[in-house]
């Protein structure tokens, strides 16, 4: 096999005297007097290269100026330098992008199916049938939303605010009042009234020392279900006038009311206070207080956002 | 073959030679031909391609480019349970479109304000931007489809609406009326629908059934708003 490179590397081969049995020494290997081929994937190639220049008898044009540098050991390692440094950098970008914005931790909150999706659009505008509202869990990590009615996910809010902002966007040219820097102003005006909420929220948590395992995923998740019920308001006001309008946004109102608390009681209270019985003392009280002002901000901040759409 | 090296084969004479001791003296017979050539065509066909692309003419890689887009718009128009978008895809074809489609619906002047349409700008960005977030939800939902995939299939399905603003553009040279804006109606319908069958054919495939709906929904959204400018689109 080796002696089958005389018409690659005939100039080369002469140098070595025929009654030794070595190796012929390729251009594309390091050492010449290794006694096999070194298949790391920077060597094979130059040397799959110059076997393919050489031994085909390919148009020197084309294939010289490849060959000749890959002939080169240094362009090799140069070449596995280069590939293990994208490597590396795509290493350090992923790992930098997980800190920020955790990839697989959202990923559980898009786990969802259309029957969830279905069931929970129904949740949001008939909480009052519904009895159980505890999340499940399975050996310390809640079930994924798919499993789990309870569960808050991040489809319906991320979905709703589109669809809210589009359907701004649609009621205002329909009186005229449409340009397409309206639809920026709008996303960036829910968008902030949205995290102006969630920090509040957090704040109060943090100086009511609730111990709680609502994350901020979660918190942003509770509060993007109330731009269901403000598509709804809109719609209808667009469809019956501001009779419609009142009328549906009540009811999502009320429903969105129910929702919260009872979903927010079994985040914030403490085990007692969830069943109902009511528990005497400043914090249970203090908390309670918490969830009831939440649970009044979501009615107030789905009118104060949509009134202007609907004339 | 070597010439083999004669080892006494008794142990009782003479001192023990060490092992492969001779070795070193086997010599290749120098009448017995042994050259050849090892080749290995995958390998020199890929030598062979990538050179070639570099050395063509510039000619030559445009016809090869705009073919392999001409194949896809077909696809698009007569969608078909093929892999070819996805397969080798390329983001010219949704560029085409693009800066097409934004060239007719942008407003005539800067002073028009109130005229309310799009931008030249504003439009690319909704393109764009739309595509990168139904991607982002395909993703997350779990499809199996990668990034710049996703991208080419929703660019390539912009062709039935492209095609709609032209003929309403056609169209809008008669005078205007309802019957005028009944007929723009229906055109735009029509393609919306077709575009939004073209990229289900493409993309509900990389999801689990369950889930075909939630990532159909945001495509639905995303060429609504599409026909929705192209409808309200008056000329100057």
């Amino acid at each position: 096999m080796h002696s089958a490179d005389a018409a690659a590397g005939t100039a080369r081969q002469r140098k070595w005297p025929s009654k030794r049995r070595v190796p012929v020494s390729q251009p594309g290997m390091g050492d010449p007097h290794q006694l096999f081929d070194d298949t790391s994937s920077a060597q094979s190639r130059g040397y799959g290269a110059q076997r393919a220049a050489g031994g085909l008898g390919y148009p020197a044009a084309a294939a010289s100026p490849q060959a000749t540098f890959l002939d080169d050991p240094m362009s090799n390692v140069a070449m596995a330098y280069g590939s293990s440094l994208a490597a590396h950098g795509k290493e350090l970008v992923d790992k930098n992008i997980n800190r920020f914005i955790p990839v697989t931790k959202l990923k559980y909150y898009f786990a969802v199916d259309t029957m969830y999706v279905g069931r929970k659009l129904g949740l949001l505008f008939f909480p009052y049938l519904h009895q159980d509202w505890e999340v499940q869990y399975q050996q310390d990590t809640p079930v994924a939303p798919r499993f789990d009615i309870n569960a808050p996910d991040l489809y319906i809010p991320a979905m709703a605010f589109i669809t809210y902002v589009l359907v701004a966007g649609l009621a205002l040219g329909t009186q005229d009042r449409f340009s397409p820097d309206i639809l920026g102003l709008q996303a960036s005006s829910a968008l902030a009234w949205l995290t102006l909420e969630v920090v509040a929220i957090l704040l109060s948590l943090y100086l009511v020392t609730v111990n709680t395992d609502l994350t901020t995923i979660d918190l942003v998740a509770f509060l993007g279900y109330k731009y269901v019920g403000m598509i709804g308001g809109v719609l209808m006001g667009l469809l019956f006038g501001k009779i419609g309008y009142y009328l549906v946004l009540g009811w999502c109102c009320v429903s969105i009311f129910v929702f919260m608390i009872r979903t927010l009681r079994l985040k914030i209270l403490a085990e007692a206070a969830a069943e109902g019985v009511p528990v005497r003392g400043a914090r249970n009280q203090l908390r309670m207080y918490l969830t009831m002002a939440v649970a009044a901000a979501q009615p107030l901040l789905m009118y104060w956002l949509t009134f202007h759409l609907v004339r | 073959m070597a010439e083999t090296v004669d080892v006494p084969g008794d142990s009782g004479t003479g001192s023990p030679r060490p092992l492969f001791a001779g070795l070193s003296d086997i010599s290749i017979s120098q009448d017995i031909p042994v050259e050849g050539e090892i080749t290995i065509p995958m390998r020199s066909q890929i030598r062979e391609f990538d050179s070639s692309t570099l050395n063509e003419s510039v000619q030559n890689t445009i016809v090869r480019d705009l073919k392999a887009v001409g194949k896809k718009f077909m696809h698009v128009l007569y969608p078909r349970k093929s892999n070819t978008l996805l397969r080798d895809w390329d983001l010219w074809g949704p560029l085409i479109l693009c800066v097409t489609l934004a060239l007719m619906l942008q407003r005539g002047s800067v002073d028009s304000e109130k005229d309310g349409g799009p931008q030249f700008a504003e439009v690319f960005v909704i393109v764009w931007f739309g595509a990168i977030t139904i991607t982002l939800n395909s993703k997350l939902l779990g499809g199996n489809i990668s990034f710049f995939q996703s991208l080419c299939v929703l660019g390539y399905c912009i062709l039935p609406l492209t095609v709609a603003m032209l003929v309403c553009r056609l169209v809008l040279f008669a005078e205007p009326g309802p019957i005028n804006f009944t007929v723009r109606l229906f055109v735009v319908i029509i393609m919306f629908v077709w575009s939004i069958v073209a990229s289900t054919a493409f993309l509900a495939d990389s999801q689990p059934p369950n889930r075909k709906a939630l990532a159909v929904y945001p495509v639905f959204l995303f060429y609504f708003v599409i026909s929705w400018m192209i409808l309200t689109f008056t000329p100057q």
